[in-house]
């Protein structure tokens, strides 16, 4: 088990692909830059691609309040022109506050107010139910800011 | 009418009216060119994302600083701009529909 920090993902160039509420969790359906901190990172065409970007879930639970979400639930569309999955909007800033994230997109302020966040790295399938256990996952606690780390279970 | 400038997918360099190479167009070039199409910004943040949509509010353009996080592509040390088109889609110069994490979709400008 080692530690992994937040450099690990750069979620301001992330897309938000869709979201799942359920009881008190949210789930949020992101594809993520990663950058070469993270153990999934691999190298890219830098000539035509970005960055190394990977489909992930970010799973919030208990939530306790929630802003700027409201369909109970958008599923992720595949493209298959481009081969790839719609986003619904771009992340361009994700903040920890005390007790809550703030993701701010093209679009919306989303809040969601919860104690812990997970963040799972999926590089295949989109079902991830939220109880089943990923290879790689990050854990942020949200308060205090200054002291957020995820930690990656190999 | 001839665009200015247009990124090209193939290619991945900018070029001008004439199919020439040229340098990367500013972003005050970026805001010109959108203003003159009637396109007006719609959202900026603290950290310099800017957004800018048609007169039917459809999200066109979008200018984004560069990343000031270690360990990603070459092209995240540069301010960059992704294009829409009346559809949605996100397309190249030519108008072409690139996909989300191509170059292209982050075609580099200078500031």
């Amino acid at each position: 088990m080692k530690t992994l920090g937040i450099e690990a993902v750069d979620f301001t160039d992330s897309y938000l692909l869709g979201w799942k509420k359920v009881h008190d969790s949210v789930v949020l359906f992101l594809e993520l830059l990663l950058t070469e901190e993270h153990p999934q990172f691999q190298p890219f065409d830098e000539e035509q691609e970005y960055g190394c970007y990977k489909l992930g879930s970010f799973i919030f639970n208990p939530v306790t309040q929630l802003q700027g979400l409201h369909q109970s639930e958008i599923k992720p569309r595949w493209n298959e022109t481009l081969k790839e999955y719609e986003d619904i909007t771009e992340v361009n800033e994700i903040f920890f506050e005390n007790e809550y994230v703030q993701i701010e997109t093209d679009d919306s302020l989303i809040t969601i107010y919860c104690p812990e966040a997970e963040l799972i790295i999926a590089s295949i399938g989109w079902v991830i139910p939220i109880d089943v256990p990923k290879p790689v996952h990050q854990r942020f606690p949200i308060s205090p800011p200054q002291t957020i780390r995820a930690t990656v279970v190999s | 009418m001839l665009e200015p400038f247009r990124f090209n997918s193939i290619s991945g360099r900018w070029h001008g009216p004439a199919g020439q190479f040229i340098q990367p167009p500013t972003a005050n070039d970026l805001r010109a060119w959108a203003s003159s199409k009637g396109w007006t910004m719609t959202h900026t943040t603290l950290a310099g994302f800017e957004t800018w949509a048609d007169t039917f509010g459809i999200k066109r353009m979008k200018i984004k600083p560069a990343s000031t996080q270690v360990g990603l592509g070459p092209y995240s040390r540069y301010p960059r701009v992704t294009l829409w088109n009346s559809n949605g889609q996100r397309v190249d110069g030519f108008g072409q529909p690139v996909a989300k994490k191509s170059l292209a979709a982050h075609a580099p400008i200078r500031l």
